[in-house]
């Protein structure tokens, strides 16, 4: 079985998207990453657990929320909306932060998205309140940015990090 | 033509044709050609020639026997393109149940050019109940006087019109003048209720006088309205042209028909089901069908099937040319292949866990049957095998991209078909909360105005706890019309 990650119900293994929910389930596989921490002790991150593992190379990019070593696994081929869900509006991103303390952390609903296609990967913060940064610069909104492996990308205070092998 | 003793093609079945198919084929048949059951269609030498084969073929060992006998299939796999995709190349040998998806794409052979198409037989059965007074029954008649002028010289239409009876306005163009068939057709006035079967068994009967196997013969149904009672010999009557070499189209106008039952009559003859929302649409609907039927380059397209006993069928869905569910028993009626457009078919296997001894696994093994008119004998088969071979490592995979493509709107699809559930089960928080996530979905996907239905559609869900006409057909309808779009734009 494989649960889904946004909406808890449980799959058949083999299955793509989920059947109650419609998003996108990764690979039956547990995604691990390897990656160095030393990089991450900003003032606000100290000292944050780095996790010693390994990881597939495949066709996917991932994104490590920092704080928890939670993994989001995103297909290239594809665009996803960082943010977080809102009683008011049916917001469901796909990189939904609320879980990671996204409205104290200062996620916009939509606050950017990721786009991985054609080899490459861009990111572009969606004018968010608090904007995005990669390697702790701030970025325009409304225009695409690259972003290369090992960057760590900010949303409002929550730090990720992107990990992707081609 | 039928080939001299081939018992199989008696009963239109392929050689793999299970004991069930064989009986199933059987019935249907006895049922049109037994003269006394059948007034219209009864033969008896072809019903002798039926009782013969099935009597062969229903025994096993006579079967065996005669299988023996038959000479090999000629090769005709030139006749037809075929791509298949499966969401995995190496099955994992699970102790639990997994899913699979086969994407199969069918198309011409880029060698082979069209030169001429199949003249057409067509028929429209139009409804004239009361409720298409006004402007819509003169939009319906602007849009068959158009139609006319779209035809060839050698093409047949004849027109039926229903409410609870059934009347044939003309069959076939040569008997009548441009101006007179006009003259006809302006004549139609609205009365009476929506009986469908009046106006199909009617409009079947016209296209069984023209039938011709190297013809088109297809019929288009548009009707408003609901029929009462009359739903399952209608289906019958579909199942029974279908073997005819008839296809249906039918086109529903405005929010009060029954989807469910247009979409499975028209899913029994491999023809698909479009909704209208306003009346400005007709004439748009029938030039595109008139100008499908002209691009046929082989019909009757059907996939026969067995399956083995560890693999299910849970979902089998038409993506393109035409979008639609498809009947899960064989044989799969499927329509048509297009000069320029391929038929794209879907299917949701779900595998039992595997054995130890299970080595590889055959996930789909069938014939492809069809007809291509310009050829000398129109009737060809190809064989359609998917074996996958089976690891006891469970080793990560990407899934290729048009299944990817192809998966990504078809669960849009059917998270309203399960929200209807959802509602149909009085469940509807977890409605609520499907259509929401549905309508973030098509928001990314850049569909905003489906989007807006959706969550309008979802606040009116939770005060009166079920679909509105309006909003059900536009939903459905709506996201079903996604299905060819990724397909296409990705080659």
């Amino acid at each position: 079985m494989i649960k889904c990650p946004v909406c808890n119900s449980e799959m058949l293994e083999g299955v793509i998207y989920c059947l109650d929910c419609g998003a996108r389930l990764h690979s039956s596989v547990k995604i691990e990453a390897t990656f160095d921490d030393s990089l991450i002790q900003t003032d606000r991150f100290k000292n944050v657990p780095g996790k010693q593992t390994t990881i597939v190379p495949s066709q996917e990019i991932y994104l490590v929320v920092l704080q928890t070593g939670q993994i989001f696994t995103l297909p290239f081929e594809d665009e996803y909306i960082v943010g977080r869900t809102s009683d008011e509006q049916p917001i469901f991103p796909e990189i939904d932060l609320t879980p990671f303390n996204g409205y104290q952390g200062g996620v916009s609903r939509l606050h950017a998205t990721i786009k991985a296609k054609d080899s490459s990967v861009t990111i572009t913060d969606l004018g968010s309140t608090n904007g995005t940064r990669i390697n702790n610069v701030r970025i325009e909104p409304n225009n695409p940015h690259p972003i290369n492996h090992g960057d760590i990308i900010t949303f409002g205070n929550i730090k990720t990090r992107v990990l992707f092998y081609k | 033509m039928v080939e001299p003793h081939d018992f199989y093609l008696e009963l239109e079945l392929s050689r793999n044709a299970s004991q069930d198919d064989i009986r199933r084929a059987y019935h249907l048949a006895v049922r049109k050609y037994h003269p006394d059951v059948n007034k219209d269609t009864g033969n008896l030498e072809k019903f002798l020639h039926i009782q013969n084969a099935y009597d062969v073929l229903s025994d096993a060992q006579k079967r065996a026997e005669y299988d023996a006998t038959l000479p090999p299939l000629p090769d005709q796999t030139n006749l037809l393109k075929i791509a298949s995709y499966s969401s995995r190349s190496t099955l994992p040998r699970l102790t639990e149940p997994q899913l699979l998806y086969i994407l199969i794409e069918l198309s011409k052979p880029e060698d082979i050019t069209l030169t001429t198409t199949p003249p057409l037989n067509i028929c429209l059965v139009l409804d004239r109940s009361t409720s298409m007074q006004g402007q819509r029954l003169s939009t319906v008649k602007n849009a068959a006087i158009e139609l006319l002028h779209q035809l060839n010289q050698d093409d047949i239409l004849s027109i039926v019109t229903f409410s609870d009876r059934a009347e044939v306005l003309f069959n076939g163009i040569p008997q009548l003048s441009p101006s007179q068939v006009e003259t006809k057709i302006s004549r139609i006035q609205t009365s009476g209720g929506t009986e469908i079967y009046q106006g199909l068994a009617s409009g079947i009967t016209e296209l069984r006088r023209n039938i011709d196997k190297n013809r088109v013969n297809h019929l288009l149904l548009l009707t408003d309205g609901r029929t009462y009672g009359d739903e399952k010999p209608c289906l019958e009557l579909a199942e029974e042209a279908a073997l005819d070499g008839i296809s249906i189209t039918c086109l529903g106008l405005g929010n009060n028909w029954n989807d469910v039952f247009l979409d499975g009559l028209a899913m029994r003859t491999g023809g698909d089901c479009q909704y209208l929302a306003h009346h400005q649409e007709i004439k748009n609907a029938f030039y595109n069908i008139i100008s499908r039927l002209t691009e046929i380059y082989a019909k009757q397209l059907s996939f026969s099937f067995s399956l083995q006993s560890n693999v299910e069928i849970s979902e089998t869905y038409r993506l393109t040319p035409q979008p639609g569910p498809l009947p899960l028993v064989s044989p799969i009626p499927l329509g048509s292949i297009l000069d320029k457009t391929s038929t794209t078919l879907l299917f949701e296997l779900k595998i039992k866990p595997l054995g130890k001894n299970n080595k590889t696994l055959t996930v789909l093994d069938g014939e492809l049957m069809f007809e291509i008119s310009s050829q000398s004998n129109p009737k060809s088969r190809t064989p359609l095998h998917i074996e996958l071979p089976v690891s006891n490592t469970n080793i990560p995979e990407y899934p290729p991209l048009p299944i990817l493509n192809a998966l990504s709107t078809f669960t849009l699809y059917r998270l309203q078909e399960r929200a209807k559930q959802d509602l149909a089960e009085g469940n509807t928080a977890s409605a609520v909360k499907r259509l929401n996530h549905l309508a973030t979905h098509l928001k990314n996907q850049g569909q905003i105005e489906l989007a807006n239905t959706i969550v309008r559609e979802t606040e009116a869900i939770q005060k009166s706890h079920k679909f509105s006409q309006e909003g059900k057909m536009k939903i459905k309808y709506g996201t079903r019309a996604l299905l060819p779009s990724r397909i296409l734009t990705n080659p």
